[in-house]
């Protein structure tokens, strides 16, 4: 479903990605761990399009298209979704609005009719109820005054709505509370099926207690070093990322 | 050595005289006021007040006077919000059959005193050319439910129009003042002042809106608030060859309140300008200035604001801010807060800002599948409805929703 081939990035002329090799397949969820500066958001932010970065060599596929020829609406219209490290605040912009834009430019996109006005507030209803939202926080500018946990929830309850086909989740887990972990984690578990995949990028075996990855991998200096199945996890709990750190020195 | 040359008039300049001088026996105070003004001449970029708005350059020529009697076409009476008592002033003058009967407490007079002598050349000159002025009264104690609508509206030829409208608001009255200008499209030369005079603990909510097409317009605004009065406006200027709305606010009771803010929307080669001065006289008084302008295309906005705090003003709490965001390399946005403090004890602060649009809050947009476009428009609309969000009345909160919905429309799927 996802394949990554050789990925070389810069950013302002600083090499962050070195040759980058990953594939994820339908249906799989795939764990990046690894230490802080090694280039996982980077890596996230080019597949969802962030301006700024230089791809010199190189590619991205989700289902053979090219996404990096792609506007990241486009992208987000083909199917791929971020849940933000640091999701941004958006004044002015009420969330249903935001929302409903969103919800409405895809199915545009896509070809398909938008959702009736009814038929969006039912599901952003459902869906906020599940991941315990509170109504009054949906008609908050976006994010605006959220608090670090509140802002997550938001980023998983926007891809609730929007079922992307692959979803990569940035540290979604940092800040939450032990609750909201359990939550979100559901959340994320209820949308896994045969044709969606994952890459679950966490500091933190916990989250990966929640939610199972098929294959972990271990990304240092902008590269995937190590990959294994989800005892690799436990074993870097135990280790830490010396080794990797020494390798690339 | 050559004695000192007399300033060189412009064309503009001579023919004002030229006008001035046919008119049938002018009041002697509007004969003073006008050798004021021709000792300053249009205002330039020489003076302080005016430098980023060089209406000499910009004004080659006096329109001519508008004829003192007409209707307004019907365009020009279109209504403004849904609610409201409306006084229609067609090319500067008071039309009763287009208005609205004054509700109780309200009362509507022609003044032919002399103003007191102002420092600005253009109000100076509408001392002068303005026919008299339209005085309404609203009584200590009234309290208005529907907004007062002024209605400046001009007809279809292309002429000067002068108005005065002088509102005074008695003791504890309470009223939603909206001023609309309307019927630029035809590249009139406006010259509209409005002079509000507030009783003590007295209220009033104002509104300005200027749609100014082609139009020349210099509208002014003189307030003074009495004791523990409180004034607050919201102002949208758009479009326009050259819009320079100017506040000259006095506090001069103790514990009057201020607030103005506004909106000017700018493309094309418009020149938006939004300049005031808050005087605060007295102690315990309160303002807060807050801007905002979105300039596409080659659109200039200015904002100059100058709070002065006088020596016995203590406890004064005064915060200004101005944010301009430029949508085209052509725009450009000058910025100007300014503080002269000589109080102490007091609390003030100022800050402006330009930019473009913020390009991460955009992407995070854009990830969402919103395509960059809409994007912006949704952006833009919320860096510009936040302004509009305070306004009150909910008819005349619409009526500019509406307004900014059009602008940006207009602006389309443009990046
Ligand atoms: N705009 C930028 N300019 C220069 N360097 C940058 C820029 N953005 C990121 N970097 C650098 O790229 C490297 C990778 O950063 P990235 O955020 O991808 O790491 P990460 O693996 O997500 O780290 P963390 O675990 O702390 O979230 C870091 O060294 C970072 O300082
Ligand atoms: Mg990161």
């Amino acid at each position: 479903m996802l394949k990554i081939n050789n990925l070389h990035a810069e950013i302002d002329g600083k090499k962050i990605l070195n040759g980058l090799t990953l594939e994820v397949r339908a249906g799989e969820v795939a764990a990046i761990m690894g230490p802080n500066g090694s280039g996982k958001s980077t890596l996230s932010y080019i597949i969802a399009g962030r301006p700024g970065y230089e791809v010199t060599a190189g590619e991205v596929l989700l289902n053979g298209q090219n996404l990096l020829e792609m506007e990241p609406n486009a992208r987000a219209a083909a199917g791929v979704f971020l849940a933000f490290q640091y999701p941004l605040e958006i004044p002015g912009v009420a969330t249903m609005t935001f929302l409903k834009a969103a919800m409405n430019a895809q199915a545009r996109q896509r070809g398909e009719a938008e959702s009736t006005t009814p038929d969006f507030i039912k599901k952003v209803r459902g869906a906020a109820k599940d991941l315990k939202i509170d109504q009054e926080m949906l008609k908050r500018p976006l994010n605006v005054g959220f608090s670090g946990g509140e802002k997550k929830r938001m980023e998983i309850l926007q891809m609730a709505l929007l079922a992307p086909k692959f979803a990569i989740l940035d540290e979604t887990d940092s800040g939450l509370d032990i609750d909201a972990l359990r939550i979100v984690a559901d959340g994320v578990n209820a949308l896994r099926n045969r044709e969606r995949g994952f890459l679950v990028i966490t500091h933190y075996q916990r989250l990966l207690d929640y939610i199972r990855p098929d294959s972990v991998h271990v990304m240092a200096r902008g590269e995937i070093v190590r990959s294994g199945g989800p005892t690799l996890a436990l074993e870097l709990e135990k280790s830490g990322y010396a080794a990797y750190s020494d390798e690339a020195a | 050595m050559n004695a000192p040359l007399a300033r060189l008039k412009t064309v503009a300049e001579a023919e004002l005289e030229n006008q001035f001088a046919a008119l049938p026996a002018p009041d002697p105070w509007r004969s003073a006021a006008f050798a004021r003004f021709a000792a300053l001449g249009l205002p330039n970029r020489r003076v302080e007040a005016w430098h980023f708005t060089d209406l000499r350059a910009v004004m080659e020529q006096a329109l001519p006077l508008a004829a003192t009697n007409g209707t307004a076409p019907q365009t020009a009476q279109r209504g403004f919000g849904e609610v409201g008592t409306r006084m229609v002033f067609v090319d500067g003058r008071y039309a009763p059959a287009q208005s609205d009967a004054l509700p109780a407490g309200v009362t509507l007079t022609r003044d032919s005193s002399a103003p007191e002598a102002h420092p600005d050349a253009m109000v100076t000159l509408n001392h002068a050319f303005a026919q008299q002025a339209a005085q309404i009264e609203i009584a200590p104690g009234t309290v208005l439910k529907a907004p007062l609508h002024l209605v400046f509206a001009q007809r279809a030829a292309a002429t000067a129009v002068f108005s005065r409208v002088k509102v005074k608001i008695g003791a504890d009255a309470e009223v939603t003042l909206a001023e609309i200008h309307t019927g630029l499209e035809h590249g009139h030369q406006v010259n509209s002042l409005v002079e509000i005079e507030m009783g003590d603990n007295a209220r009033c909510a104002h509104v300005c809106d200027c749609e100014a097409a082609q139009s020349l317009c210099v509208l002014g605004l003189i307030i003074k608030l009495g004791r523990t009065a409180h004034f607050n406006s919201f102002a949208m200027l758009d479009g326009g060859q050259m819009v320079r709305r100017q506040i000259f606010a006095d506090l001069i009771g103790e514990g009057a309140d201020i607030a103005l803010s506004g909106l000017m929307l700018g493309r094309g080669a418009a020149h938006l300008d939004t300049t005031l001065t808050i005087n605060h006289a007295k102690p315990h008084g309160v303002s807060r200035e807050v801007f905002r302008s979105l300039l596409d295309e080659n659109a200039h906005g200015v904002y100059q604001g100058k709070v002065i705090v006088k020596p016995h003003a203590q406890k004064t709490d005064g915060k200004m801010m101005s944010k301009a965001i430029l949508l085209h390399d052509g725009a450009r946005m000058d910025n100007k807060p300014e503080l002269e403090i000589f109080a102490d004890d007091v609390v003030c602060g100022h800050g402006a800002t330009v930019g473009g649009l913020d390009a991460e809050q955009i992407f995070y947009l854009q990830s969402r599948g919103i395509p960059r476009s809409e994007a912006e428009a949704l952006l833009l609309e919320a860096f510009a409805a936040e302004m509009i969000e305070p306004v009150e009345n909910e008819s005349l909160k619409r009526h500019f929703t509406g307004r900014l919905a059009r602008w940006l429309q207009a602006r389309g799927g443009r990046a």
